[in-house]
């Protein structure tokens, strides 16, 4: 067994061994479960870091064994390693890690702190089994167990009724992805006759087009449930019902990495449909602009995080709708960039939540800049990563990599053309967004006395992860990422539909267009929201463009009705599809069925008429015959001795007076 | 002595063997029940001598008769010991209170 697989496997097993150690000793441990839950992250982060600096030797090892054969079938899993994998397995490690350290902080005092831990160590290690998955099956069965574990640490709170709700809709809308996602797995296996990657993709010649397209659309089904896209989009926000941690690690690292990760790694699959990509990248930069409105009238500051991570992943998708190698890398490369200053800003949020004695709501903070130096400045690195600040931040390199390779898609299809602008806009909006809520909770006057008096900067469990996650926020985005994801030399396990190389003219003067592009939209976002948020004019000009466009910003505020929609339409008419069916089930199919058993009932009673008179009559004569008979026989047998020798003699008797009669003739 | 011949002898037996018969389906007695066989067998002792004697003087009748005659004291010596266990059982000699074998 390779040291990479060894390696991969103690990773696999540490957040287990966290998740069983806490939940056997959940008694003598009592709040010193976080030092397990701490310390195995550690070690797991010990071993991806080593991973990843020797990434030249281990990626593209693998081991594989026969898990069981049936009928002839032989079922094999495995461990496989790539740059894909390696590359997810440092941001799972590394943000998990955090969380981890950032809940001991923001957690203290918790009645259920022990239980937290536990899940948070499942949560990861379903996350981790999916990455190294060589499989279907496997990555199946984790993506099952994050949804399990997703749902135990969003219903965290679930006293509460909205909690448990939001729970229980993030578990059924991804179930409705996974519908899509196993019917694919279905269809690809009756294809390819396997579910490994590599023999999937290594018989995909065979397979028809149109089947193809199915199982794209299927994978990106489930893909959609578990990232949040639309229209299953509706759990994410409300999963912010969950501990601020966990939001945190589900926006980051796990959860909502898992769908982008799927396509991504199924990407030589999805490239032979022209008709899957466009569906991906459509739906994509819709979700991303979509979500991206809904993110300007939120109040709460996790809904705004949370609406922007919907809009970041459709970005990923739109990137990963295009096809060419590019594209594929800016993809990943965002759900890295975005892993990390979403992590920072989610934890951030954390920490002005818990500075702010679990106040959410942004129009009741302001001026926390002073109170809270570290958390804010953090805060500040990430808001210019995500919007995508030019040259210094790792956010910009992916956004940018994926509005250029957009442009370099519309050589070959016009359509792209229109989804850069779509996307270019909504990059602008996401400056926007940003730090309208930076502006809000950090500067401005108070606007809740109580609030800013309580306010204190967070202790260093909560401070130190937002240091080192704002750090890479910055540094991430500098030449690592052809080491891990090399858009050249990923073709050893990755398939595309067009590559460029860099020096290629299309993808050069695409790179140039999309990097003023991103320029202009950045100075655009960030100095309209500066004006409308820290400036007087701003503020007036502001509530009368508001104002302008009522209607629209009433419809952003209520997310476009999209949960009431499905409450109505969907939900209200599979209650009313029940009814009726509930109804045929009980009068029509249950009278039919009664109307047998009666029909039963008397043949069956006519034939045990029958059975009782004739047939048991029949035989109780017999018995009763040779009772009878035996009581009458039995009469002679008195026991007296004398009686026998008297029959004896008299039967010889007999027997000779007939004998000698005989004889005389 | 002329006058005695084969038939004296045959009927002189059968009347013995009907008075054993008798003896053994009518007496009550267990004693009486052996008796009764005990008259049988010397019932048949005397026919075995008789057609000896009449089929030309051979001993062959004779020995058979001294068989049965030791046959019967073996018997009558079992026949007690087994009478009088069944006496020691049932506390009575009479053979009509024997009544285990019925039904």
């Amino acid at each position: 067994m390779p040291t990479g697989v060894l390696l991969s496997l103690v990773i696999l097993a540490m957040p287990m061994l966290s998740a069983l150690v806490i939940a056997a000793f959940k008694k003598q441990l009592g709040t010193k479960a976080d030092a397990v839950g701490i310390g195995t992250m550690g070690v797991a982060l010990a071993c991806a870091v080593y991973m990843a600096l020797n990434h030249a030797t281990i990626a593209g090892t693998g081991y594989v064994f026969e898990w069981f054969s049936v009928a002839g079938t032989s079922w094999k899993i495995g461990i496989g390693l790539d740059g894909l994998t390696l590359a997810m397995l440092v941001v799972v490690t590394l943000v998990s890690f955090l969380v981890h350290l950032f809940s001991k902080g923001y957690m203290h005092g918790d009645s259920r702190y022990e239980d937290f831990y536990r899940w948070l160590g499942l949560f990861t290690f379903s996350m981790i089994g999916l990455v190294i998955s060589d499989n279907l099956i496997t990555l199946f069965v984790m993506w099952e167990i994050m949804g399990l574990a997703s749902y135990k640490l969003i219903g965290h709170y679930f006293q509460k009724q909205s909690a448990y709700l939001a729970c229980k809709k993030a578990f059924m809308t991804t179930r409705v992805g996974d519908v899509g996602m196993f019917l694919a797995m279905l269809a690809l296996y009756t294809s390819t006759g396997s579910l490994r990657f590599e023999e999937i993709f290594a018989k995909l010649g065979d397979v028809p087009s149109s089947t193809i397209t199915w199982i794209a659309l299927g994978l990106f089904m489930g893909a959609a449930g578990k990232s949040a896209q639309f229209p299953l989009h509706v759990w994410l926000p409300d999963a912010m019902e969950g501990p601020t941690p966990v939001s945190a690690l589900i926006h980051a690292a796990t959860m909502v990495a898992a769908g982008v990760y799927l396509i991504g790694r199924m990407y030589t699959l999805i490239v032979l449909s022209p008709m899957a990509l466009l569906v991906i990248a459509v739906v994509g930069a819709f979700t991303a602009i979509f979500a991206a409105s809904i993110a300007f009238t939120a109040t709460d500051i996790k809904k705004v995080l949370a609406y922007s991570t919907i809009s970041q992943l459709g970005f990923m998708f739109t990137a990963l709708g295009v096809g060419s190698n590019f594209a594929w890398q800016a993809g990943l490369f965002h759900l890295v960039t975005h892993a990390f200053f979403k992590a920072c800003l989610f934890l951030g949020s954390g920490s002005v939540i818990h500075a702010c004695h679990h106040e959410q709501d942004m129009t009741r903070m302001g001026g926390l800049w002073k109170k809270l130096p570290i958390t804010g400045a953090t805060y500040l690195v990430a808001c210019l990563s995500i919007a995508g600040t030019p040259f210094v931040t790792a956010g910009f390199y992916s956004k940018d990599q994926i509005l250029a390779s957009l442009w370099a898609g519309g050589h070959t299809s016009s359509v792209y053309y229109g989804i850069f602008w779509v996307l270019a806009l909504t990059a602008a909006m996401t400056a926007f967004y940003m730090f309208r809520s930076f502006w809000l909770t950090f500067f401005g006057k108070p606007r809740d006395a109580h609030v800013y008096e309580h306010a204190h900067e967070s202790p260093a469990t909560i401070t130190i992860p937002l240091i080192v996650l704002a750090a890479l926020a910055i540094v991430a985005g500098f030449g690592w990422k052809d080491a891990f994801l090399p858009a050249e030399g990923a073709e050893t396990y990755v398939k595309f539909a067009n590559s460029f190389t860099h020096e290629d003219p299309v993808w050069h003067h695409a790179h140039g267009f999309a990097l003023a592009v991103s320029a202009v939209i950045w100075t655009l976002g960030v100095g309209l929201s500066w004006f409308c948020y820290m400036t007087a004019t701003g503020a007036t000009a502001r509530k009368r463009a508001r104002e302008l466009i009522a209607p629209l910003y009433l419809a952003a505020s209520a997310k476009y009705w999209i949960d009431e929609f499905i409450e109505v339409v969907i939900i209200r008419t599979t209650g009313i599809v029940a009814l009726l069916s509930a109804w045929i089930d009980r009068d029509a199919i249950d009278g039919f069925v009664d109307a047998t058993g009666s029909v039963g009932m008397k043949t069956s009673a006519a034939s045990g008429v029958a059975d009782i008179q004739i047939v048991d009559g029949a035989v109780d004569g017999t018995g009763s015959l040779a009772w009878g008979g035996g009581g009458i026989l039995s009469r002679i047998q008195s026991g007296k001795i004398r009686h026998y020798l008297f029959g004896a003699v008299a039967v010889t008797a007999l027997f000779a007076v007939v004998v000698l009669y005989m004889s005389r003739s | 002595m002329t006058g005695l011949t084969i038939n004296h002898y045959l009927m002189l037996s059968a009347m013995l063997f009907a008075t054993g018969v008798l003896a053994v389906t009518l007496r009550r007695n267990a004693i009486g029940v052996l008796i009764g066989i005990e008259l049988m067998l010397n019932a048949a002792n005397i026919n075995l001598v008789a057609f000896s004697r009449h089929l030309g003087n051979h001993v062959d009748g004779a020995v058979y008769a001294i068989f049965v005659v030791m046959l019967a004291a073996a018997e009558a010596a079992v026949a007690i010991a087994i009478v009088l266990n069944v006496f020691h059982h049932a506390a009575s000699i009479s053979v009509d209170d024997y009544t285990e074998m019925k039904n």
